[in-house]
């Protein structure tokens, strides 16, 4: 049975200097349910291709379309495609600070519910019931500047399940995690996957690739995908990972 | 067996540097841990006390009655009674009171250098109570009193100035000290857009000033030595830099991160209105004290 594509990058580059890209010729596709990790030496570009495929900058050349549908500046301009494409994808952005930007935990975890426009009792049951599995009911009236770093790494990741979006794009879900947080985003990672939710995580950890994508896509020095395919395959290829860096 | 290092020699010796001393504040390091103090200073402690939990338009509406009072009140009398109770509720803050000795420093000299020339009968003519200095009756072509002191009617304008001024000041210590800015904001009438910009940039000043009192901690923690002025200044002036480029590349992230989350410019309903003695004592005494004032 062939799966639904999700997001198809057609020969997609960018730079934010026309003359020195960051992308280059990026092409592959991304199936509904599919768990792809994205790997790459640091200054590769991982957070940059999240961002595109997040509709947040958009590529100088080629193409990328979401669900069959173009994504561009132009199709987000459409409210109704814009809003069915924000509620769908979920953003976490490497720094936690700049994605939490309310003054309450509280208020982060309601922000895109809010957005959305629904309804206030409907917007209290899911903050409380996603605080609830994070373990963060205490935080909640809390403002998260105040709290670690993997405490808003943790609030971040919480806010994005309110929304309940099918695909998360997810750049270095665990760093800044202590053992037993990291242990229990790898869980729920798991969960959504097993749901047939769509995720693509940027990581440099090779452990956690290997236990959880069943794809890895990888960005090489030269900024383009050197290698895409099953994760056993990928990893098996010690002299790619050792000549770009990865290990 | 000798293990076959690789580290300089240098590197293994114990080398003594010339002790000067330490590296210390410069005034924009300084500046940003004590506007950090500041900003904290309104932050701790928001313990749940009867003004903490009072609605936040409830303070807004007796700061806004007795601020009317105060400007439709005329004799020295009404304006005392009023004075003592924004002393009063200021004390529902409780802070004592040398959090605001450095507020009612400030606001002394500033009242003592702008307003004291009020009191003398250069601006106020009237009943001389204290000769200051004699004059020949002219200053560069332009005449003035032979005896210039301060007036009788100087003092009392300045007796109204005074309690006016003071009464607004602990009003506004009073709303800031119990209420988070970002709950006034939130309650505030105002359009979304304003809010939402308003709490970013509270937001990243903290953070920046944080950042650039980091890297003051960082430049003592790698300078064994203070450096000259010179060198000084442009460490302030890297940091300044930096600070400025971090905010700019931060501002266009959260941007990102809130198109990503649906930004729709919808800001968090105001919190619900209680009907509770708490929210309406202090109402009611306010009218009343007001009613009573100007009807005697």
């Amino acid at each position: 049975m062939t799966k639904e594509t999700v997001f198809t990058l057609d020969n997609v580059s960018f730079g934010y200097d026309e003359n020195k890209f960051v992308l280059e010729k990026i092409s592959f596709d991304v199936n509904k349910g599919d768990f792809i990790a994205l790997l790459g030496a640091n200054g590769t570009g991982k957070s940059t291709l999240l961002k595109i495929l997040n509709g947040l900058i958009f590529p100088n050349e080629g193409k990328i379309s979401f669900l069959g549908k173009d994504l561009n500046e132009k199709s987000l301009k459409d409210v109704d495609f814009k809003f069915f494409f924000r509620k769908e994808v979920a953003f976490l952005f490497q720094n936690s600070d700049v994605q939490l930007f309310c003054s309450t935990v509280e208020e982060e975890l309601s922000f895109t519910l809010l957005q959305l426009g629904l309804p206030q009792p409907e917007i209290e049951k899911r903050v409380i019931e996603i605080a609830k599995i994070f373990d963060i009911i205490d935080f909640l009236p809390l403002s998260p500047h105040k709290l670690s770093e993997g405490e808003k790494k943790k609030i971040a990741f919480a806010s994005l399940l309110p929304q309940n979006p099918s695909v998360f794009l997810l750049d270095e879900l665990t760093s800044n995690l202590d053992p037993k947080n990291e242990r229990f985003a790898k869980d729920f990672l798991k969960t959504l996957h097993n749901s047939q939710k769509t995720l693509i995580c940027a990581t440099h950890d090779l452990d956690f690739a290997k236990s959880f994508a069943d794809k890895i896509a990888v960005i090489g020095q030269n900024h383009n995908i050197c290698a895409f395919g099953e994760t056993k395959e990928v990893l098996e290829n010690e002299k790619l990972l050792l000549k770009e860096n990865i290990i | 067996m000798k293990l076959d290092t690789k580290i300089p020699s240098w590197l293994l010796e114990r080398e003594s540097l010339n002790s000067r001393r330490p590296l210390k504040g410069f005034f924009f390091e300084k500046s940003a841990k004590s506007f950090l103090r500041f900003l904290a200073r309104f932050e701790e402690e928001h313990s749940p006390s009867f003004a903490v939990r009072m609605d936040t338009r409830i303070k807004g509406i007796i700061i806004a009655l007795v601020l009317f009072s105060i400007l439709f009140a005329k004799s020295l009398h009404d304006l005392f009674i009023f004075f003592l109770f924004s002393l009063l509720i200021y004390f529902f803050t409780k802070k004592t009171i040398h959090r605001i000795f450095p507020f009612v420093l400030i606001y002394f000299l500033f009242f003592l250098f702008i307003a004291f020339p009020a009191a003398t009968n250069l601006v106020v003519n009237g009943e001389i109570v204290l000769p200051l200095f004699y004059t020949k009756g002219i200053l560069f072509g332009v005449n003035i009193p032979q005896t210039i002191g301060i007036t009788k009617e100087g003092l009392i304008s300045l007796a109204r100035l005074f309690l006016r001024s003071f009464s607004s000041l602990l009003l506004t210590l009073f709303l800031f000290g119990t209420t988070p800015i970002e709950k006034i904001l939130r309650d505030l009438p105002l359009p979304s857009s304003f809010k939402i910009l308003f709490l970013i940039m509270l937001l990243n000043i903290k953070k920046l000033l944080k950042k650039s009192y980091d890297t003051f901690l960082a430049g003592i923690s790698r300078s064994p030595i203070s450096p000259d002025f010179n060198k000084r200044k442009n460490i302030t002036g890297l940091t300044l830099a930096k600070v400025f480029k971090e905010s700019v590349r931060t501002s266009e992230e959260i941007h990102l991160a809130m198109n990503s989350r649906c930004w729709n410019k919808k800001m968090f309903p105001p919190s619900r209105f209680v009907v509770s003695s708490r929210n309406l004592f202090p109402l009611f005494a306010v009218l009343i004290l007001a009613v009573m004032v100007f009807s005697l």
